[in-house]
């Protein structure tokens, strides 16, 4: 096993300068034209992602370069690996040429793989990278961090924390609630994934005196109902006056997902993928409800570097944790 | 007052802007616009999930057609037109419920108590509550008379529900028709009714430059004749009339480009910071800025304006022929495909300062921006240590428009190395849309919004009229010359006497 090495900003910080000063050399005959064919470096926030070193890189990858072509970041990607003594990085560059353009968009991204022994070192280098004056949000996609003894220091070093707990090893929304509380920025990737379905339901209920409406039900299939029914019948709860907003088991095949909300007197929304139908008064209609990926669901959470007002009532609201296995 | 309960539901953060829901009723339903552009953002706007439950359209045109003979045509138009974007069949069937068509002759005044009453059903089928959205997609010589009719069958009354009604460019083709446009609009509309578009700035640039202006602390203070030296707005076109050479010949480029779009873009540059960013304070300072051009005498217009005619040339490796050579096109035909201007504002801010605009077709290459030209640093000490000369370049900030939208500030620098010698460089920014991401069409926006009453993209009678008021003067003494033409080869920058107007001042135009 190769013993751990030292890893110092300042060298990472100074590759990551070298990296640029290759790429924006001009081409012999080229002339540093206004309008030149060079690199546009661009940067603005940093996103630290903790994963499991195994998981599989190209995925993430994929994710990672969809979310910087409308959030241009500096990646830091931390592979957490469980055993062993290793702590190393690497420095890389994405680009992409944006359709119909002539100059190519390149972002940096830093890899950083640690023991999970050596996590203690993480912030001590994750924080002088992060790059200065923009938005630092990290996405905990690793149930690792469940084990570390302390990842306070983590927390401390963003603006916005970003969890999915419909992913194993996700924090409890106990958790959640109280990292909110103490003041920190926190989605829940679970809660995103509600985005298009609460927004159906707010433009279907739009003129409607909400405190008149007395019942709710959502149908979900499955043993439990899943985080995203949760949050929805929280939702419901926070927002709707006196309401009484039920979770209702249809089957047991499922893995908790929702299938259908049905709101007093006469609203009935069927999920289906990609898709719902409903039936409002005498109008049946259908609305088009593609399914997110996580690239989309972070698009979305890096527009918003503020509280959440409604996703922190519905998180309040929010009691029964059944963790994903 | 009770707030109403209704928005609690509402997550600004997330959602979109609500959309009421509205009967939309296009005339000209059987025409190119309809087909290409309306339909299938109407279409894109339901996929998105934008529009209420609920929401219909009426097509209106001469060709008789069953509601079912219509949705199968806009069907296969969507299908065929639809960019960048899927076309869901059991969307499509839930959306052309909504659909209907009458057929009916809008010079005939029973079509619109047809109409009316037409209306009255889908409203009760559909729940729309009366709001009704008139597109005008008919010829332009259509507008008065199709609006008279709305307002005879008493369909512009907002008894239930509001009424907005969108009218196509162009508004008049010079001050006296547009007033006279005007005139018969607003006897039957409350200005606040009426949206004529004017989308060459997209909102997005709209809002960036004055997001740039106004959300930042250091940029305005040197946003005026202090430190401006001079403003040059270009909007280039690498191509010539493309087929529409006829259509082209009655416009020419002072009215297809400079009245409406250019003027805007000098408008939104110009204004003074509007007290809230509602699309009316806005549009406000924008007619105020419109009304501060100088109104230039007969004798002024010759020193400050240049026609253009392309001639034959060489273009991206082709040779192309010349505007008089173009389909449709009178071999002495006298109208230009270029125009230069240099305009002056009459305020506190920006007396003496120039405002330089230039449009034209075939020039070298497709660019729309904006260049502010600051005034040169008072004192040039290294030209006198080091007899470098650099330090005469003024810095420059280019607003970019097209094709990619962004922002660069030129200033010069040290030279690496020993010795003290500039060089110019440049700070560039890209703005977000230009990141990859779907921006939506031109007229889903513009449907959007006069769906939820934004008026931002749409221009008003007075910001019409005051455009027009500055370009009169350089149409009537362009009618009476007897021009040179063709005075520029397609491929070039436009005629000489466009750098010479700009050199008898000083200046010299900026090579995008
Ligand atoms: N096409 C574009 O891409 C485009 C772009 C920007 C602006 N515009 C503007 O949009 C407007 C429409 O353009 P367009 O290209 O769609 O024109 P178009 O193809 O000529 O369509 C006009 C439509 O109006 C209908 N019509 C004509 N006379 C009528 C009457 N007396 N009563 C009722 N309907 C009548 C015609 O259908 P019937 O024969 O069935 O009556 C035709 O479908 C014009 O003002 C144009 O300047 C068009």
């Amino acid at each position: 096993m190769p013993a751990a090495q030292a890893v110092k900003p300042d060298a990472i910080l100074h590759e990551i300068s070298e990296l640029w000063n290759n790429m924006t050399k001009p081409q012999p005959g080229e002339a540093p034209e206004e309008y030149s064919s060079g690199s546009l470096r661009a940067c603005a926030m940093t996103l630290i992602v903790f994963i499991n070193d195994e998981d599989d890189p190209r995925a993430l990858d994929g994710t990672l370069e969809a979310v910087m072509r409308a959030h241009p970041n500096r990646a830091i990607v931390v592979r957490l690996k469980e055993d062993g003594d290793e702590l190393e990085s690497r420095v890389s560059a994405r680009c992409w040429m944006p359709v119909g353009h002539h100059r190519e968009v390149c972002c940096e991204e830093i890899a950083i793989t640690a023991s999970l022994n050596r996590l203690v070192d993480v912030p001590g280098i994750v924080g002088p990278l992060a790059a200065p004056d923009v938005p630092r949000v990290v996405w905990f996609r690793s149930p690792r961090l469940e084990s570390a003894p302390d990842i306070s220091p983590l927390l401390n070093l963003t603006d916005k924390i970003i969890v999915d707990s419909e992913r194993p090893g996700a924090p409890a929304f106990a958790d959640l609630r109280v990292l909110s509380q103490v003041g920190h920025i926190v989605a829940d990737l679970a809660w995103t994934r509600l985005t298009k379905i609460r927004e159906l339901v707010a433009q279907l209920l739009d003129g409607r005196e909400l405190g008149a409406i007395g019942n709710a039900f959502i149908d979900f299939s499955g043993t439990e109902a899943s985080p995203g029914a949760r949050y929805m019948q929280a939702w419901f709860r926070s927002e709707i006056p006196g309401i009484d907003a039920a979770l209702h088991r249809i089957d047991t095949a499922g893995r908790g997902e929702m299938k259908a909300i049905r709101i007093d007197p006469d609203l009935n929304i069927q999920l289906g993928p990609n898709c719902a139908e409903y039936e409002i008064g005498t109008l049946r209609q259908r609305a088009n409800l593609p399914e997110c990926a996580d690239c989309d669901l972070l698009r979305e959470e890096l527009n918003i570097m503020t509280h959440d007002g409604a996703f922190e009532r519905a998180l309040q609201r929010m009691s029964v944790w059944i963790p994903r296995s | 007052m009770l707030m109403s309960q209704a928005s609690t539901l509402q997550d600004l953060l997330r959602f979109h802007r609500k959309t009421p829901p509205c009967t939309a009723v296009i005339f000209g339903a059987n025409g190119d616009l309809t087909r290409r552009k309306l339909m299938p953002a109407l279409y894109r706007l339901a996929w998105e999930g934008r529009l209420a439950p609920g929401f219909a359209i009426i097509g209106l045109s001469r060709t008789p057609l069953s509601n079912e003979a219509f949705r199968q045509l806009m069907r296969d138009s969507v299908a065929k037109f639809l960019e960048d974007s899927p076309f869901d069949e059991d969307l499509w069937n839930s959306f052309a419920q909504g659909l209907f068509y009458m057929p009916g002759d809008v010079g005939d005044h029973s079509t619109f108590q047809r109409l009316a009453d037409c209306l009255r059903e889908v409203e009760q089928s559909r729940q729309t509550g009366g709001n009704t959205l008139f597109y005008l997609s008919t010829q332009p010589s259509q507008y008065a008379e199709i609006v008279e009719g709305i307002g005879a069958a008493g369909m512009a009354k907002e008894d239930g529900g509001w009424k907005r009604v969108i009218i196509e460019k162009p508004f008049g083709h010079d001050l006296t028709s547009a007033k006279e446009l005007n005139a018969r609009l607003q006897k039957v509309l409350d200005e606040r009714q009426i949206y004529r578009i004017d989308h060459y700035l997209g909102k997005e640039t709209v809002q960036n430059i004055l997001a740039f202006r106004f959300g930042n602390g250091i940029f305005e203070p040197l946003w005026n004749r202090r430190y401006i030296e001079h403003v040059q707005i270009t909007a280039a076109e690498s191509i010539g009339v493309e087929g529409r050479g006829g259509y082209y010949q009655e416009a020419g480029a002072l009215r297809d480009m400079i009245q409406n779009h250019l003027l805007q873009v000098v408008a939104t540059i110009a204004m003074e910071p509007s007290a809230t960013f509602s699309p009316d304070a806005v549009r406000d300072e924008r007619a105020k800025l419109l009304r501060s051009i100088h109104v230039m005498k007969p004798e002024e217009v010759a020193a400050n304006t240049v026609a253009g005619q392309y001639g034959p040339g060489r273009v991206g490796g082709g040779q192309v022929v010349g505007f008089r050579e173009e389909k449709g096109v009178r071999p002495d035909s006298q109208t230009e495909t270029y125009a230069a201007v240099r305009f002056m504002i009459e305020n506190w801010r920006w007396a003496n300062v120039p405002f330089y605009i230039r449009t034209g077709k075939y020039l070298p290459k497709r660019v729309t921006e904006v260049a502010i030209h600051y005034r040169s640093a008072p004192l040039a000490v290294f030209r006198n240590e080091f007899g470098d000369n650099s330090q005469a370049m003024p810095n420059l900030l280019i607003l970019r428009i097209q094709p990619e939208e962004g922002i660069s500030l030129k200033f010069v620098s040290k030279h690496p190395g020993a010795g003290m010698t500039l060089r110019p460089v440049s700070m560039d920014f890209n703005y977000g849309s230009a990141f990859g991401e779907r921006s939506p069409s031109a007229y889903e926006t513009l449907l959007l919004d006069a769906i939820i009453g934004d008026a931002t993209l749409y221009t008003r009678q007075d910001m019409v009229e005051a455009s027009w008021t500055a370009v009169q003067p350089i149409l009537d003494y362009w009618s009476t010359q007897k021009f040179p033409f063709p005075n520029y080869p397609a491929g070039a920058w436009g005629p000489a006497a466009a750098d010479e107007m700009l050199s008898r001042y000083g200046h010299a135009w900026r090579r995008p």
